[in-house]
């Protein structure tokens, strides 16, 4: 079973659907073997229209490259990724990081909301992942 | 498996590329701003990615992206 991925500029990339009862949506996750955890950044939360309010605090601390954000955890997120056999489904914890937008300037803003959703390890080790820029070709197999 | 979603992926992926392939021309209308693409076409678009969520009939399955000058290094 093969998920082919897409590369955007030079950066490795697989489209996703996610679905829990209150939302459903697309989006792109940056593949990111750096991330231990696949999370949700400000501008998917938007569009996905998810709000802080609705999120269960996560339990462990994160940090990062970067200002500090507030982490949350979704769980039992459904995620369907295309495959060459057809959907392939998974039920999943997500991570959220939610930068505090209120207090930045908006030139900031801007930049912080052009930041891509990430597929960490705790999905991508699941997998063997290929990543080759030179041949174009980006997937997780199994 | 079910191939319900896996079409609507791909439809995304190829909005996307649309984007990628005709970046250049789109800076020269809409830069600076949000824009939302449906089946290859720019359907709306905003400096404010929240205004244009609003003005959007299914904005969480829409490809959406900031089109700017501005590069952007970034360290996930």
């Amino acid at each position: 079973m093969i998920i082919e991925g897409y590369f955007i500029g030079n950066a490795p990339y697989f489209p996703a659907r996610l679905s829990r009862g209150e939302f459903e949506g697309t989006l792109w996750l940056l593949a990111d073997t750096g991330a231990s955890r696949t999370t949700l950044l400000d501008r998917d939360l938007r569009l996905l229209g998810l709000s802080s309010e609705a999120l269960t605090p996560a339990p462990l601390p994160t940090v990062g490259i970067g200002g500090s954000v507030r982490s949350f955890v979704l769980r039992d997120v459904e995620m369907t990724f295309a495959s060459d056999e057809g959907d392939f489904v998974l039920r999943q914890e997500l991570w959220v990081a939610q930068h505090d937008l209120d207090r930045l300037p908006p030139e900031e803003v801007a930049r912080i909301l052009r930041l891509p959703s990430v597929l960490g390890r705790n999905i991508i080790n699941r997998f063997r992942f290929t990543c080759d820029y030179q041949v174009g070709q980006v997937r997780l197999e199994r | 498996m079910s191939n319900q979603f896996s079409k609507e992926l791909r439809a995304f992926a190829e909005d996307h590329s649309w984007v990628s392939d005709h970046f250049e021309s789109l800076l020269d209308k809409y830069a600076e701003q949000w824009i939302a693409v449906k089946n290859r076409r720019v359907i709306a678009s905003d400096v404010d990615l929240m205004r244009l969520r609003e003005n959007l009939a299914d904005p969480a399955n829409t490809c959406i992206e900031f089109v700017t000058r501005e590069p952007l290094e970034m360290l996930l």
